[in-house]
Order: C-alpha cells, then sequence, then structure tokens
C-alpha cells in the first residue's frame, strides 16, 4: 500500500530491519506455537461453553434480605407504629443499605432491606441479625422477628395440571407426586400456585351449641383431648422397656366425626352429632381454572447459577414418561417455558450473528488478499473462543446481552488483524521474506493498535461503573468488548504473524485482468479520483465544511429538543405473557371477584376473536389472586400468547380490546392489564408520594390516577394503599359488663365463632392441616349472624350479643406500606411505546399535576421505577463519559505527544453521535438505555479511524509536505484503511439492524448507534477532520510564521 | 499525485477594490453563515412545533358502584330469639299414702284424654286408712247415743231424788212435830235430819249428772267432726291413689313403676297441659322500649317460626315480671303445630316487632357503621342519616331496615365502597331492578359463581 508511511515507521523503529526475538518474534518463527496458542484458545472457548449459563438476561437482581416479624391479631396501623417503625429505626442505618421497604399487615409487619451490588451479604445479615435482636422493646405477643436471607430462583417454565373431570381435590395427590419425582430429576425448587393450605373445619352452628349448652372452648378441649399422639414415657426398664403412648390424632372428616365423650350419664355425644366437618381448602384462597376445568399450576425453578437448557431438558424427559402414564382426566400443560424463548432468543442473535460474520469476511475479501483475509477471518472465532473463557472466568453466562456484545465485537475483532495483516501484505508486496513481513508487521502496528485498543476500552470501560439492576444486565456488554480487545490482541500479535508467515509464502502478486486486480485497480481509481476531489474541495471550502457539520450538530439537537425523538430508557421486548388483575374495594366478597374472573376470561375470548383468534395459547383464571396480592377481593387472568412474531396483534391492542370489552362493575377498584417486564425492574411511570397523612395521600393519589388514566397510552394506574375494610369496633354496653364480659372474653368468643378456633395442627404427608372449630360457613358469611350470636356470660348464661356491646365503625387500610421509614404511597403505570413516552408524560406531570399535588396535599412526591434507575444510570454515565473521555484524551496526548491534536481528534465523537441520533431519526425509533451505551462505545471506535488518520498525517507532515497537501494525501491514502475497519464493524451489525423479530427491537438503538454513528463518522472523518486539521495548522503556521517575522524584525 | 480531472489548488486573484477586498474577505465566511442560520432557524421551528402532549387535569376517580331504588314500605324489623317451651301448667303428682303402686297406665310422653286413668295405687293401701277413720267415727256416734240415754236416766233419777228429797224433808218435819210432840226421840229427828242431808247430796249429784250432759256432748260431737274428717280424708286419698287425667296432656316423666313401695308425698309422675305450652325467650334489652310500648297500646306481636317451608306464628302472650341484666324473657304462645314441642325444648324463631310505616329495607352492604348510607345525587354520593331499626329476612337474604332522611325512589348504593363520603364521584353500573327482584337474582348468581369454586 503505502511505502511512505511504512518509512515514517521504520525510521521510528530502528530495531525492525533485523526483526526481533521478542514474544512477537518467537511465536513467529516458531513452527508450531502459533497454531498451538489457537488451540489452546479454542479449547479454553469450548470449555467455556460448557460450563456457561444459558440465561434469558444476566442476573441482575440485588440482594434483599427480609425481616418478618407476626404479630398475631394485631391491625395494620398497631403493626406500624409497634413493630414497623422501631424495626426500621434500628434498620435504617445498616451498611450498603440501598432501599428499604417494609409492608405493615394484619398481624404481620415485613421488611425488606434491598443492598447496593457486591455487598458482602454474610457481614450485612450478621449486622442485621444483631440489630434486630438488640432491639427490647416489640409488644410482648409478637412472635420473634424472622431474618432471612433471600434465595433467588429462576423460573424454568410453569406447568398446569388440570383435572378434566372437574375434581380439583384429586389433583393435590398427583401434585405431590409430581413434585417429589422433578425433584428428584434435578428441578431446584418447585413454587405451587392453587395448591391451597386445607383446613379440617368443624362446623357447629348455634342452635347446636345452645342445645347442648357447650361453648367452642369446651368444645376446643374435648376435641384436643380425644385426638392426639401422646407419648406417656416408657416402663419396664428392667425387664425390656416399652414405650407408652396413645395414637389417636384423627386425620379424617370421619374420624373426627366418631369422637365421643359423655355429657351425663346417658348422653354420649359423638362429634359427628352435633357438628358438619369438612376437611377443605381455607377461606378466600387462591384457586386456578383452565378452560373451565380446575387446576393446579407448578412454577418450575432453578438455582440462579443452574443452567436453564439443563432444568429444561430434565422436565421435557420427565414430562415424555409421565404424560403416557397419566389418567385420561389428567391433563399436563405447559407454558411460559423460558427455556424456549432463552433457546429462540438466543438462536436469534446467533443466526444475525453468523449473517454478520460472513458479511464481515466478504468484506475483507473484498479489501484484502484472500490468504491473508482467510487468517485475518480465522482470528474472529478464536479470539471469540478466548472471550467466552474470559467471560466465564468474569462470572458472566450466555445471554442476549453478552451475545449482543459478541455480535458488535464481529466487527471490531477484526479491526486489529486488519491493520496488522495489511501491514504484512503490504511489506511482502515490496519484496520482504514472509517472516519479515509478517514479524515486522506485528511490531510496527504494535503501538498504534494498542493505543486503538485503549481508546476502545477507555470508552467501554466506564460504562462498567454504572450501577443498579440496569448495570447489572448491560455490565456484559463492556465486558465482552473488553474481554474481545484483549484476546484480539493476543490474537493479532500472537497467533496471527505465524499464520502471516506461512499465509505469506503462498502470496503471489497480483495478476493483472484477474478478479482481485480489477478489485484494486478500481478501488484506486476512486480514491484517487472523485474522493480526492471532494477532499479537495472541502479543504477549499473548510469553512462551508465545517460549517455544515455544526449545522448538522444543530439540527440534531433540534430533532431531541423538538421532540422529534424520544427518550426510552429501558424497552423491553415484547412479553408473550398478560396478566390482567382486577383489584375490587376491601371486603368484596368472593364471589363477586370469581364472577367477574369469569367475564375477564370470556372477554378475553371475544377480544381474541375479534382481533386474530388462536393467539391466545394459555389463559388462566385466577381466583382470589392476583400476582402481588391474595385475598377475596382480587381476581386475575393471565394469558400466554404465540410469540409476538407469529401474530399481527400487538399486546397494546390485545390489552385495548380487551379492557373495553371487560368493562367495569360495582365495586371494582381497578383493572390493570399489563405485561410482565423483563429486565430490570420498575413500571415506566412510578410516582412515589410521601410525606402527608395516609388519607391524603391516598387522595392525592386518586387524583394522580385520574389524570395518569386520561393519559393516552398510559395503561396498568394502579396504587398500592387500597382502602382497608371497614372494621367494626365493639364496646361493651352497662349491661355487658354487669354480665361479667371483658373485652377480652367478648373477643375470644367472637373471634371463634367468626375466625373459628384453631384446635390442633397436625401432618398429613408434606401438607399441614389446621383442625379448626367454626360457625357454619353460611353463619359465617351473613352479616346478620351478628344480630342473632348470642355470647356465654361467665355465669354460663346465654345472652344477646346486642346486649352485651354496642357496635361503631372505623376506616383503616389493610396494608400500610412504608419505603425508607417514611410512610408512602406509590401510583405506578405502564406506557405504551407506540403512543406515548414515559419520560415526557413525566415531564409533563412535573410541570402540572405534582405541585398541584403537592400543594393541595402538603406531600412531597419522587419519581421512582425506571425513572429513578434512567437517572441512577445516566448519572452514573455520566461520570462514566467524563473518565472515558479523559482516558481518551490521556491515550491520545501520549500517542500524539501533544495537547491540542487529541481534541481534533475526538471531534470525531460528537460526529459519532449526528450519524447515530439521526440513524434513529431515519429508522423511527426511540433512543434508549442501549443507544447511549452504543454512542460510547461508538467515541471509542471512531476516535480509532481518527488515529489512523492523524497518525499519518502527522508524518506526512514529518516529510516536509504542506499542510492542505498532507491532509488531503492522509486522507486519500489511509481511506482504505478508515472504511476497512469501518465497515467491519457496520457489516457485524448489518444483519440485526435489519433484523424484523420484534424480540430483537430492543437491540436495534445500540445497533442503529454504531453502525449509523459509525459510517456517518467516518465520511466525517475523512473529510471534515481534515478540514479542521487545516484550521488548526494553518493558524499554527500563521502564528509561527509572525512569530518568525516578529523575531527577524 | 495522479493527475485527474479535478479542481485545482485556487489560486486566487486578489483585485485592488477596498470593498471588494473586504467582500472577498468575508465571502468564505458567508456561506458557513448562511447554512449556520439556517440551521438555527429549523432548530427555533423544531422546537416551536414541539408535540405538545395535552395536559391532563385533576379529574376525580370514579367509582363503579351499584344501586337499589328504595321503596317505602310497611315492615317489622325481625330479630332472631332462641327460646325454651316451658309448660305453666306441669303437674307433679305425690303419693297420697304410704303405699304400693298399682298400676301404670301410661309412660313418659304419652298423651291422654281427660278423665283416663293415669296410674292408681293398690286399693288395700287405699282403703285401710278409710276404714279405719271411718271406725273410728262410729265409734263417736255410738258414745254419742249412749250419752244420750245416760241423761236420760239421770234426769229421771233427778226427779225420783228430788221426790226422795221432799220425803225426806217431811218426815223430818213429821219427826220434829212428833217430837214436839215428843212423839218421838231426839234420835228419830236427827235419823231424819242426816236423811235429808243425805237426800240433798245425792240430789245435787243427780244434778251434776244432768248438767255435765252439755260439756260431754259437745266433746263428744267434736270427736265426731274429727272422725268424720278423718274419714273424708282417707277417702280423698282413696280417690288420689287413683289419678285420672284432669286435662289433655302429655307425660312428662312417670316416675314409678307398678309394684313400687312409695311413701307419702314421693313424686309419682308429672304431666302437663298440652294447651299450656309456651316458649320462653329472652328478649334483647335493645328491643324491650318497643316492646313495653307495643304492649302498653295493646299492639299484638308475634314471632315465627320456619317449619319445613311453612311459618307458624307463636303470639307474644306476656313478658316476664322481672327483669335481669341481659333482657327480660318474653312468653310466646305454641300454635297447634307445634304442640308436639316438650318443655325443654330449644327453638329458634324470629320476632316481628311493631311494623313502622315508612321503613326501607336494604342489604347490609349498603349500611356505613349503624347510621349512615349513601344515596345517589347525581353523579355524586350524598351521605344521608339513618336510623337502624332492625333487620328482617327476605328470601334468605338479610336486609337491614332503615328509616331516616330517605325518599322512596332514592337510589341508595349497595356497593360497599371502604372510602365512601359525601360527594364521591360515581358511575351506576348495576341498579336492582325492584325492591328484592334484583338482589336476590343477583345474590344468585353469586352463590352459583362460589359453588364452582
Amino acid at each position: 500500500m503505502s511505502e511512505s508511511r511504512h518509512e515514517a515507521q521504520a525510521s521510528t523503529r530502528p530495531s525492525e530491519k533485523e526483526g526481533s526475538y521478542g514474544l512477537i518474534g518467537r511465536f513467529a518463527r516458531h513452527p508450531v506455537a502459533p497454531n498451538l496458542v489457537m488451540i489452546i484458545m479454542i479449547l479454553s472457548g469450548v470449555v467455556a461453553l460448557l460450563k456457561m449459563n444459558v440465561q434469558f438476561f444476566p442476573n441482575f437482581e440485588l440482594d434483599v434480605a427480609t425481616v418478618q416479624v407476626v404479630w398475631p391479631g394485631a391491625n395494620a396501623e398497631d403493626v406500624e407504629t409497634s413493630i414497623t417503625e422501631p424495626l426500621e429505626r434500628v434498620l435504617r442505618n445498616v451498611q450498603s443499605l440501598d432501599e428499604m421497604t417494609s409492608t405493615s399487615s394484619l398481624g404481620m409487619a415485613s421488611i425488606s432491606l434491598k443492598f447496593q451490588e457486591g455487598t458482602d451479604m454474610i457481614e450485612v445479615m450478621d449486622e442485621v441479625n444483631q440489630r434486630v435482636s438488640e432491639l427490647r422493646n416489640l409488644p410482648q405477643d409478637a412472635e420473634k422477628p424472622i431474618v432471612q436471607r433471600v434465595v433467588r430462583y429462576e423460573p424454568v417454565a410453569r406447568m398446569l395440571v388440570i383435572h378434566h373431570g372437574g375434581d380439583r381435590e384429586a389433583l393435590r395427590p398427583w401434585v405431590r407426586q409430581f413434585e417429589r419425582e422433578l425433584l428428584d430429576a434435578g428441578i431446584d425448587q418447585i413454587n405451587f400456585t392453587g395448591l391451597p393450605s386445607e383446613e379440617v373445619a368443624i362446623e357447629v352452628s348455634q342452635g347446636q351449641l345452645e342445645s347442648h349448652e357447650i361453648t367452642f372452648e369446651q368444645l376446643a378441649e374435648r376435641i384436643n383431648g380425644m385426638s392426639v399422639d401422646m407419648p406417656a414415657g416408657s416402663l419396664g426398664d428392667k425387664d425390656s422397656a416399652r414405650d407408652i403412648r396413645a395414637i389417636e390424632q384423627a386425620r379424617t372428616p370421619k374420624e373426627f366425626a366418631r369422637l365421643s365423650w359423655v355429657e351425663s350419664e346417658y348422653d354420649r355425644v359423638r362429634l359427628g352429632e352435633l357438628a358438619r366437618i369438612e376437611r377443605r381448602v381455607m377461606k378466600n384462597s387462591p384457586q386456578l381454572m383452565v378452560d373451565g376445568a380446575p387446576a393446579i399450576e407448578m412454577r418450575l425453578m432453578r438455582d440462579e447459577d443452574g443452567d436453564t437448557l439443563v432444568s429444561s431438558e430434565v422436565m421435557q424427559s420427565w414430562l415424555a414418561q409421565t404424560r403416557d402414564a397419566l389418567p385420561p382426566q389428567l391433563e399436563l400443560k405447559v407454558y411460559d417455558e423460558t427455556w424456549s424463548l432463552v433457546n429462540e432468543r438466543i438462536m436469534l442473535l446467533v443466526n444475525n450473528g453468523i449473517g454478520g460474520l460472513i458479511l464481515v469476511v466478504l468484506i475483507l475479501y473484498l479489501f484484502m488478499h484472500g490468504r491473508v483475509a482467510f487468517w485475518v477471518a480465522v482470528g474472529i472465532p478464536v479470539s471469540f473462543m478466548m472471550t467466552l473463557m474470559v467471560m466465564y472466568l468474569a462470572g458472566g453466562s450466555i445471554n442476549m446481552m453478552s451475545l449482543f456484545a459478541l455480535i458488535m465485537a464481529l466487527g471490531i475483532i477484526v479491526d486489529d488483524a486488519i491493520v496488522v495483516g495489511e501491514d504484512a501484505l503490504a511489506h511482502h508486496e515490496r519484496g520482504e521474506s514472509a517472516l519479515m513481513a509478517a514479524e515486522g508487521g506485528a511490531h510496527r502496528m504494535l503501538p498504534p493498535v494498542t493505543a486503538a485498543s485503549i481508546t476502545t476500552v477507555g470508552a467501554f470501560l466506564p460504562l462498567m461503573l454504572v450501577g443498579g439492576e440496569v448495570g447489572n444486565i448491560l455490565f456484559a456488554i463492556p465486558l465482552v468488548i473488553i474481554a474481545v480487545i484483549f484476546a484480539s490482541l493476543i490474537e493479532s500479535f500472537v497467533v496471527l504473524p505465524g499464520h502471516l508467515r506461512m499465509a505469506l509464502t503462498n502470496v503471489k502478486p497480483v495478476k493483472p485482468g484477474s478478479v482481485r486486480h480489477r478489485l484494486e485497480s478500481g478501488f484506486d481509481r476512486w480514491r484517487n479520483g472523485p474522493f480526492r476531489c471532494a477532499v479537495r474541495w472541502v479543504l477549499a471550502h473548510r469553512g462551508i465544511a465545517i460549517a455544515s457539520t455544526l449545522a448538522m450538530m444543530i439540527l440534531v439537537v433540534g430533532l431531541l429538543v423538538g421532540g422529534r425523538l424520544a427518550f426510552v430508557f429501558f424497552p423491553s421486548p415484547e412479553s408473550t405473557k398478560l396478566n390482567a388483575d382486577a383489584r375490587f374495594v376491601a371486603g368484596t366478597p368472593p364471589e363477586v371477584s370469581a364472577r367477574y374472573a369469569e367475564r375477564l376470561y370470556q372477554s378475553l375470548l371475544e377480544a381474541e376473536q375479534a382481533l386474530e383468534p388462536g393467539i391466545v395459547k394459555t389463559a388462566v383464571v385466577h381466583y382470589n389472586e392476583t400476582a402481588r396480592q391474595q385475598g377475596s377481593n382480587f381476581s386475575s387472568v393471565n394469558i400466554e400468547m404465540v410469540d409476538s412474531d407469529q401474530r399481527e396483534t400487538r399486546n397494546e391492542d390485545l390489552i385495548r380490546e380487551w379492557e373495553k370489552r371487560a368493562g367495569k362493575v360495582p365495586g371494582l377498584d381497578v383493572l390493570t392489564i399489563e405485561s410482565p417486564r423483563m429486565g430490570p425492574p420498575g413500571s415506566d411511570i412510578d410516582i412515589r408520594l410521601w410525606g402527608a397523612e395516609p388519607r391524603q395521600l391516598k387522595r392525592a393519589a386518586l387524583d394522580l390516577q385520574a389524570v395518569l388514566d386520561q393519559i393516552k397510552g398510559v395503561s396498568g394506574v394502579r396504587d398500592d394503599l387500597p382502602y382497608g375494610r371497614d372494621q367494626l369496633v365493639y364496646e361493651l354496653t352497662p349491661q355487658g359488663k354487669a354480665l361479667g364480659m371483658t373485652y377480652a372474653s367478648l373477643g375470644r368468643q367472637l373471634s371463634d365463632a367468626f375466625s373459628g378456633r384453631l384446635v390442633q395442627i397436625f401432618t398429613d404427608g408434606v401438607d399441614e392441616v389446621e383442625v379448626r372449630l367454626q360457625l357454619p360457613q353460611a353463619e359465617q358469611a351473613s352479616f346478620g349472624t351478628l344480630s342473632t350470636f348470642r355470647v356465654t356470660t361467665p355465669s354460663g348464661e346465654k345472652v344477646p350479643l346486642s346486649t352485651i356491646a354496642d357496635w361503631r365503625t372505623q376506616r383503616g387500610f389493610d396494608v400500610v406500606r412504608h419505603v425508607d421509614g417514611r410512610l408512602a404511597v406509590t401510583v405506578v403505570g405502564e406506557v405504551d411505546k407506540t403512543l406515548n413516552n414515559a419520560n415526557r408524560i413525566l415531564a409533563e406531570l412535573e410541570q402540572s399535576t405534582l405541585p398541584e399535588l403537592t400543594q393541595q396535599y402538603g406531600l412531597q412526591y419522587s419519581l421512582e421505577g425506571q425513572k429513578a434507575q434512567q437517572s441512577d444510570t445516566m448519572g452514573d454515565m455520566k461520570i462514566g463519559l467524563v473518565i472515558g473521555l479523559s482516558m481518551i484524551y490521556i491515550v491520545l496526548a501520549w500517542v500524539f505527544g501533544s495537547y491540542v491534536w487529541p481534541l481534533v481528534v475526538m471531534m470525531a465523537i460528537p460526529f459519532g453521535l449526528i450519524g447515530a441520533i439521526t440513524g434513529h431519526w431515519l429508522l423511527n425509533i426511540d433512543l434508549t438505555i442501549l443507544s447511549l451505551f452504543g454512542l460510547f462505545g461508538l467515541s471509542g471506535i471512531v476516535v480509532n479511524d481518527s488515529i489512523i488518520l492523524v497518525t499519518f498525517y502527522k508524518q506526512l507532515r514529518e516529510q516536509g509536505m504542506q499542510v492542505d497537501e498532507a491532509l488531503e494525501e492522509a486522507s486519500v491514502q489511509r481511506v482504505r484503511a478508515v472504511l476497512l475497519t469501518s465497515l467491519t464493524t457496520i457489516a457485524g451489525l448489518t444483519p440485526l439492524l435489519f433484523e424484523t423479530s420484534l424480540q430483537a427491537q430492543f437491540l436495534i438503538p445500540m445497533a442503529t448507534s454504531i453502525a449509523f454513528g459509525l459510517g456517518f463518522s467516518t465520511l466525517l472523518i475523512l473529510m471534515v477532520i481534515p478540514a479542521a486539521l487545516s484550521f488548526y495548522e494553518n493558524g499554527r503556521q500563521t502564528r509561527a510564521d509572525r512569530r518568525a517575522e516578529s523575531v527577524a524584525v | 499525485m495522479t493527475g485527474l480531472s479535478c479542481l485545482p489548488f485556487k489560486e486566487s486573484s486578489v483585485p485592488n477594490s477596498l470593498f471588494f477586498r473586504f467582500f472577498v474577505r468575508l465571502k468564505p465566511l458567508l456561506w458557513p453563515l448562511v447554512i449556520l442560520l439556517s440551521a438555527l432557524v429549523i432548530f427555533v421551528v423544531l422546537k416551536q412545533t414541539k408535540p405538545q402532549a395535552p395536559s391532563a387535569q385533576v379529574e376525580e376517580k370514579v367509582w363503579p358502584v351499584a344501586v337499589k331504588p328504595l321503596k317505602s314500605e310497611a315492615l317489622s324489623p325481625s330479630q332472631t330469639l332462641f327460646g325454651r317451651v316451658e309448660s305453666d301448667r306441669m303437674v307433679s303428682v305425690a303419693a297420697p299414702v304410704a303405699g304400693e303402686v298399682a298400676t301404670r297406665h301410661v309412660l313418659a310422653g304419652d298423651t291422654f284424654e281427660q278423665g283416663e286413668r293415669l296410674l292408681a295405687m293398690s286399693m288395700a293401701d287405699l282403703e285401710v286408712p278409710l276404714t279405719r277413720a271411718e271406725a273410728e267415727l262410729a265409734d263417736v256416734e255410738a258414745q254419742l247415743a249412749s250419752q244420750r240415754l245416760t241423761q236420760k236416766a239421770n234426769e229421771q233419777k233427778l226427779v225420783r231424788e228430788q221426790k226422795i228429797l221432799a220425803l225426806k224433808r217431811s218426815e223430818l218435819a213429821r219427826n220434829q212435830n212428833m217430837l214436839k210432840r215428843d212423839m218421838v226421840s231426839e234420835s228419830a229427828v236427827d235419823q231424819a235430819k242426816e236423811a235429808l242431808a243425805r237426800q240433798e247430796f245425792s240430789v245435787v249429784t243427780a244434778q251434776l249428772a244432768v248438767e255435765e250432759y252439755e260439756a260431754r256432748m259437745a266433746r263428744l260431737q267434736a270427736q265426731k267432726k274429727r272422725a268424720e274428717a278423718n274419714v273424708r280424708e282417707a277417702r280423698l286419698h282413696w280417690e288420689r291413689g287413683q289419678i285420672d287425667a284432669p286435662f289433655n296432656g302429655r307425660v312428662a316423666s312417670a316416675d314409678v313403676s307398678p309394684g313400687d313401695r312409695v311413701n307419702v308425698g314421693e313424686t309419682l309422675m308429672r304431666f302437663y297441659d298440652l294447651d299450656s305450652l309456651v316458649l320462653r325467650a329472652k328478649l334483647p334489652r335493645d328491643q324491650l322500649s318497643q316492646l313495653y310500648a307495643a304492649q302498653r297500646s295493646g299492639q299484638s306481636l308475634v314471632a315465627t317460626y320456619e317449619q319445613s317451608g311453612q311459618s307458624v306464628t307463636l303470639p307474644l302472650l306476656r313478658l316476664d315480671g322481672e327483669g335481669t341484666a341481659s333482657g327480660v324473657d318474653g312468653f310466646f304462645a305454641l300454635p297447634e303445630a307445634l304442640l308436639s314441642l316438650r318443655p325443654g325444648d330449644l327453638l329458634s324463631v324470629t320476632l316481628h316487632l311493631p311494623k313502622q310505616e315508612g321503613v326501607f329495607a336494604v342489604p347490609y352492604s349498603a349500611l356505613y357503621g349503624t347510621d349512615r348510607v349513601y344515596v345517589t345525587e347525581g353523579e355524586r354520593l350524598a351521605m344521608r342519616s339513618v336510623t337502624l331499626l332492625g333487620q328482617t329476612v327476605r328470601s334468605g337474604q338479610t336486609l337491614a331496615l332503615i328509616a331516616g332522611d330517605l325518599a322512596e325512589g332514592d337510589r341508595v348504593v349497595t356497593t360497599h365502597l371502604p372510602n365512601a363520603v359525601g360527594g364521591l364521584k360515581i358511575s351506576v353500573k348495576e341498579t336492582a331492578q325492584s325492591a328484592d327482584g334484583g338482589v336476590e337474582g343477583a345474590s344468585e348468581k353469586a352463590a352459583d359463581a362460589g359453588s364452582d369454586l
């Protein structure tokens, strides 16, 4: 290629003529060492591949510990003041605490502590334990606090066990059997939904109690006395010892019914006579229906470190065995198979990667000699293998992020090899021996390539600073890129020279008329023809060039400021799942919420018919629960649809249609239909209100929700502070007091009657079963029972409740939530990205609604969820930007030996911005955090091109060329290297850029940033950097001339 | 450098004119300036035409609710009572005499007709005391008769004695005369005197015997009366020893068996009048004032009992004479249909308090606390103070009866909103059709849905 460059470099490295016996030389000369190293690299990659986890996203969750305290019977507000607040006071300054949230509910306080990443959990858990145990002023009857570290499991799949005969109870033994088998087979954890705990309900009506003149208390005593397994010690030590015991624990309703005792001389009472005994699921417990048949859901999980694919294989083989042996009424339906999703996505990326690879290799062939191109291309898989090992050692996994980073690296990985290969080739063409050319090329290129690599690392390294969940997810990208760069450095300087030596020995000069000759001469013609003219024109009209570039910058900023390009923090790929959660006002009977669940299901079927029949694969109706909460006032429908690429209907359309058809019913508080989010947790809109009284907060939250409801594209709006049920507060009347009743004794009788009296708990297999004495369900369910209920006074008299007690009602909250020790209510919502933009909405809210609420209710607010993640991440990235730019500057200043030149070179960075943003605008996609990551990477890569150009210009100048002439020449001479490195990078990403699969859409912004940014900046570097340099150099020269003049004068 | 058709480096020929030179100096700046300016203009335009999100106003949340149009009715609040059946004519029969139970015709739980023989003591045990008493009477009567005869004899003896006295007296006189005439000796006179004195004593004695008669007779009469009473008693015992039903009734318990020897006063059996069965139930204190008022005004109250789908009526007879802290007992008559109940039976009945005009029946879910309901006023809630009068059961559903600041046709919100407050914005999603029909339908549907679970 260019002689002059070689000479320039040769002059800087005088020792090269004889070659070196350094590391590079040793490997270049050794007959087998390069191949051995290559084999080692490949083997290490294979090992890493076998060892590494395959999963969807990297492990990004932060460590969480929980503290739970049970205080039986206390209401939420008492729990809040007596337990939660003292605990929060001692826990709030535990080290490395990121966020502390608490939930005080009926009889239970639960505090969740989220720690920053990288926290030593063992140490922190010790501290938490110690602080909790130091706390002395908890209520007397509160149970001991339980401190736990949350062990996280990742889902593998969900399996529905459906009984088409409608017999829910028949499912239980099957499910338990399946659980055992699956756990034995190697599934790490199985959770159940719709497998509620059971109780033995002993229902005694008031009439029976009256006629047997017995109270619940006496009855409980009798049952406890009769149904018991009682060890009674041992005897006969001298003979042969025997244990004495009774085995009379009743376990079935029949056995309980048979319990009897003598009431009077001739009155033997069997429990079965006065009670209806039934073993049944607990009141208001969650249950599932699939296609109108009862079902139980088994959620198969793996450890965070377990391999999704291995777990799924375990499940598949188990399924294959089990399915055949099932009775006809039983069906196993697997859905939400994370593994298939992971598989699909990963194959998608692998395919794109292969496409990119082919393009890269093609481009290499286009610009380089075939043999050299081949060995340069060989470097790609070899470096990748090495990269995998580095990833494995750094604790990475194979996931969407790391794969994407690998694709991105496709283009970068060959850059080093290209430069080395091209240089060696050029020297070989000039007649150097193969060995000399190969070894010399490596030696010559070591400093610039290292510098370029360090700038790229410098651009990516700060991205590792990004904290939080987002940082954890995206950590894979800088990790992979940095690993790739090091791998490619090793490959280029250890393996490649040896290969080049072999390749170059067989390289013959290009024959005229061959394809290669035509290609090269064609390129030369273009370079010296149109391209040179363009550069010359630019140098002549450098003002226009610079102004146009500035103008483009202004326009790009205009696009941003003018709201033409929206910023979406972390768009997650469209989910195949949708959850419709209905929350009714507190106290709604289960029948009402169940009816609405049916209605939701029906309207789903209608909506599906109306939009696109056949897209819903599985629909599971949940009674008495949503994904987040349980209770009679909740119900939900969870669906799984066919993969988003196999359907026309978008989730948003279905949500809208479904919501419309489901409609509202009396007592419905909120209906939210949303798809579960993958990636960093947090809703698009997540506004936390605090600093006021709970009622005020709730009112403000309602106002805010009403506002959000009106905004286009916002769905799933809800808050987390539902109004509680009415509380009936009893007060003893004077008569009641006169009869000797106390609040405790009355309360005891009331709770026995209405909540049931826990008589005993026995275990049946793995299940714990409670035995509860209570009024018949019908009596419990009716408010009227209160007026017929008769209380037993201490003297044994039965007295109407209304005589004993007066009632009033009070309102409160069922659940009180704190964040960082403050009472807070959070309003959340999701934004349909096709219709609106969360950042825009939040900005608008901060303009108008939120200040209004602040003023009206005297509260404070903060933006949480994605927005908080966004600002945290942005903050980290700003720091990263400064660090990255500084690193690049330092490297460049070192390389150029100048303070100003790096600045000129770094002008390329904003040029990249123009391309990247215009690219987004042209493709009509939103900017995302990944775009920003792309921009970071871009700045590192772009600078590389500048380095190539400027270094060469410097050499030309040193040879005494005029400024403008040198600039023109530099552009023309280096256009090939610049184009080649840029084009390989772009080519690697091109297949992804045109990927239509919706699943890859969230990666496209980053690809866009890099591909467009690099493309545009390559153009600008070749044109505008010379113009800028021309200004600077001419200015400097003029100053120098003047100085010379003045000195002369 | 390969020679190519390309722009040569600019060879600027510098004109002389000052203006032109100035222009030439500016010229390179012209285009850049134009470009920058136009970029700025576009920038400003872009910024100005920024798509504006329509600003949303703070609006209230609208709560979907179900309502029920109110219908004013005359209804009586009802109250479930638990009571025990009692009889106010429980007869406990005791043994009249010590003796043996001869026959027992009925057993516990048997019903009997008036006049039916229930149980008899042994005849022998009953007759012995009677015979003994009769004998005693006869004895007294005999004594009376003999007393009368003695009297007759005594009276005659007195007459005779008096006659003898007169003779003695004349004899003395004669002797004295004769003494005077000394016809006789002094001793003869003394003899005559002595005889006279003796005779006088005999007369006194005879007179006493006659005079004692009254007293003796009186005593005997008394003895006779006593004897007669004993006879009557014995006869009564005799009768009572054979127990005949005094009314239509039922045997509560038969405590002895034929052949049992019983002591006097030992309980033989207990039975009660079928017409005397009442239900005694404790009336809760908070309804007493209404009950007292109803009683004063002579209003009759009833309780009802559901029996195999039929409702039977139990009129309130009276209230107990004394009350306790826990309330006052009320007594309800048992109707024909419930006569098979036994005393001690437990019964749960529904007491219907006096009917009240202008009462509204609403589901309990409409009631907040005990004194508030919410009605719709346009699109908002309006609070109404009410008094809870009680409850009533209508086709299985317990409804609260309220009265107060309500008018017929007002639509009361039946969805229980935990945050209900006057002025809350609502939208009506469901209207119960009639006063009871709609609610009923809804609850049935709810039950269906529930049973699926």
